[in-house]
């Protein structure tokens, strides 16, 4: 032990928050038991967690904590002879806690506290509302019951029950299950199910009509395409199903039921199976009457409308043994117009020999992860020859690509290429583009600068100067995101030569994003 | 301490030392100021090392004084020990008009005087010099269990705090007593 003291608690509260400030996580947590008074000081620092995981598993319960990219772990060891959990009231015998990978942990006593008191306290310390999420392995010899459970942990927002492989289900175990789902299902956004045989473990009507935001399936066992039907989850991943008992044929009818109208609720559904056959996915389309759409090199998305005219696309892969289905309801679609632009936002008024037709095909986002669009302008007049841009794509926000071309056209803009724009963990990008001076047509022009600190805001300004015969002026204005849940902008196209006469895309406007 | 350009210390204020002569651009000369904590020695500081110090620098902008007016009222810090004020004087020379680096190795090292240290800088305003002891508070208790760093920041146990409030308690209610004997004695 060291011989270094300092007296801490008589710091005065603003000199003692400083310190705590500089302090790490893991000493944080270490300072706050050792008095209850140390307990509250910490409680009052309100860490800026970002996820707890609770995982209650047989030999090594565990807490983990992440602060973004730092994490803390507390492991609860019950005893040196593998001793297994039968309660949330056992003591344990050591506590081994890290913060890296590789790190031989620290081991601090059991601080005279049971399991869940450990969880207690770490979780009142975190005030972890909504961003808790548990693991719950389901096996024999241990006890859990409903009111123990909804008073040891906090409100969990999404958690895992994982049932034990091919063992028959016992009546202990059942129990135990039903108890976690009935504990925590009224909060949980996120439920996932790990080798539940459906039945046995749980009727579907257990889960089924909860209103969650996903659920997620991994290797169930005696799940029906009629299951589907009456669940009301938001997004559902059925992963390593079994192909005989969901097969191509039972999703072809599944997409002719949700085209008739059931599972209205439904945005995404995922499904994969591990099969050596290769899968004839005409059998999965037949009937649908799908519109065929290639949105990647390699990679077709079949195009189906329900009954209320809500567009969804079909999407398959394989990948080695794996075969996999993705189902997405896309937004709605706003159709092009005559000569002029017709609908894009706010309405943009038709040019002369400018631009004949543009059609805003799709911008979707889901929950902000991922969002996508076509719009195309037809060519037309002396103006622009043809305007395309393809596609603007982003994988969970951290990337995202574009191609836009402007064909070359009679005195219209020479060549234009905007080929890729891509941004790594999304916290800041910019670009400069330049368009090169055509025979009549536009000059120069210059993206002078996209911006985004945080993704909190951007903007930019866009200035194509006049030319001889091509566009007279264009100026993009603005694009503003404040929190990026909305966004506008404003281009005017100035009257020029033999150009485009006049175009003003008003107004687009995105309210949370999600069309 | 011996006296230099920079810094001085002595029982009665010193004579300001001659301004470093330089070969180079002819500079204005530097300005002096003098400062004595609870052992009345006074320790004589450039303004540019006591910049460091927002309460210092205050009071200096507030006051406007010359430099014989600066010798003669040294600046007071009875409530700072004469050593803390020395490693606070030391440290304020050594990172006079430099960039402050993220970690510090001019960190004065004892330890027991630590907790001193940083009331005085708090008290001083010395923003770096309160981060870097801040700092080695916290690095005190890296990678501590629960009960070493109970030991190591002398946190009291939950009884031990108890008893203290019981005798805190017990205490106050004997002044409060006392008091009113005392009121009831004046009256009659």
């Amino acid at each position: 032990m060291t011989d270094q003291r300092f007296p801490f608690l008589r710091l005065p509260d603003d000199l003692r928050l400083k310190v705590l400030q500089t302090t790490e996580h893991l000493e944080i947590f270490a300072f706050s038991f050792t008095s209850k008074k140390a307990y509250s000081i910490v409680q009052d620092l309100r860490l800026p967690i970002s996820h707890i995981l609770i995982t209650i598993e047989k030999r090594q319960p565990q807490l983990i904590v992440r602060f973004g990219y730092l994490w803390v772990s507390f492991l609860w060891r019950l005893s040196r002879n593998n001793k297994r959990m039968t309660n949330l009231n056992d003591l344990p015998a050591r506590v081994e806690v890290s913060n890296r990978n590789g790190m031989i942990p620290f081991i601090w006593s059991d601080q005279g506290k049971s399991i869940a008191e450990w969880i207690q306290h770490l979780c009142s310390i975190l005030q972890s509302e909504k961003c808790c999420g548990a693991d719950f392995h389901v096996y024999r010899n241990i006890e859990f019951d409903i009111p123990t459970l909804r008073n040891v942990f906090p409100k969990i927002g999404s958690i895992d029950i994982v049932f034990r492989q091919e063992q028959e289900a016992n009546e202990h175990e059942n129990l135990l299950a039903q108890n976690f789902l009935k504990a925590f299902l009224p909060d949980v956004q996120k439920l996932r199910l790990e080798h539940v045989r459906l039945g046995e473990h749980f009727s579907i009507g257990d889960f089924g009509m909860a209103n969650l935001k996903e659920l997620k399936l991994s290797y169930p066992r005696n799940l029906r395409v009629d299951d589907l039907l009456i669940m009301n989850a938001e997004n559902i991943t059925i992963a390593g199903a079994n192909l005989a008992e969901i097969s191509l044929r039972d999703l072809n009818r599944f997409f002719k039921l949700w085209m008739k109208g059931s599972n209205p609720k439904l945005k995404g559904l995922k499904v994969w199976w591990e099969t050596n056959t290769i899968p004839d996915l005409n059998v999965m389309l037949k009937g649908l009457k799908a519109d065929e759409a290639e949105i990647e090199e390699g990679s077709v998305m079949f195009k189906i409308r329900n009954s209320n005219g809500v567009l969804a696309g079909i999407r398959s892969q394989r990948l080695g043994t794996v075969v996999y289905v993705e189902f997405q309801k896309l937004a709605r679609r706003i159709g092009g117009g005559g000569g002029g632009i017709e609908a894009l936002g706010g309405g943009i008024g038709g040019g002369g020999g400018g631009i004949g037709a543009s059609e805003r095909m799709e911008v979707e986002s889901k929950d902000r992860r991922w969002w996508r669009w076509n719009r195309r302008i037809g060519a037309d007049g002396g103006g622009i020859g043809g305007s395309e841009l393809v596609e603007v794509e982003s994988k969970d926000r951290r990337w995202w690509r574009w191609n836009r071309r402007i064909r070359a056209g009679g005195g219209g803009i020479g060549g234009s290429e905007l080929v890729e724009v891509e941004s790594e963990d999304q916290s800041w990008w910019r670009w400069n583009r330049r368009i090169g001076a055509g025979g009549g047509g536009i000059e120069g022009s210059e993206v002078v600068e996209v911006e985004s600190e945080d993704q909190s805001w951007w903007r930019w300004d866009r200035r194509i100067g006049g030319g001889g015969g091509g566009i007279g002026g264009s100026e993009l204005m603005e694009v503003e995101s404040e929190d990026r849940s909305w966004w506008r902008w404003n281009r005017r196209i100035g009257g020029g030569g033999g150009g485009i006469g006049g175009s003003e895309l008003v107004e687009v406007e995105s309210e949370d994003r999600s069309w | 301490m011996s006296s230099t350009e920079q810094g001085t210390s002595s029982a009665a204020p010193a004579e300001p030392t001659t301004a470093p002569e330089s070969a180079a651009a002819p500079e204005v000369p530097e300005s002096f100021y003098y400062v004595h904590g609870k052992d009345k020695v006074v320790h004589k500081v450039s303004a540019g090392a006591l910049q460091h110090s927002a309460l210092i620098h205050g009071m200096i902008s507030n006051l406007g004084y010359t430099e014989e007016q600066a010798k003669a009222n040294p600046f007071p810090f009875e409530n700072i020990d004469g050593d803390i004020l020395q490693m606070v004087v030391d440290w304020c020379n050594q990172h006079k008009g430099k960039p402050t680096p993220p970690e510090d190795t001019n960190l004065p090292k004892q330890k027991e005087k630590l907790f001193d240290l940083v009331l005085a800088v708090n008290y001083l305003e010395i923003k770096e010099l309160l981060t870097y002891c801040c700092k080695q508070v916290a690095m005190m208790v890296k990678g501590k269990s629960p009960e070493e760093i109970r030991e190591i920041w002398m946190i009291p146990t939950d009884a031990e705090d108890e008893a203290a409030e019981k005798e805190a308690k017990k205490r106050a209610g004997k002044e409060a007593a006392g008091e009113t004997a005392a009121a009831a004695g004046d009256a009659k």
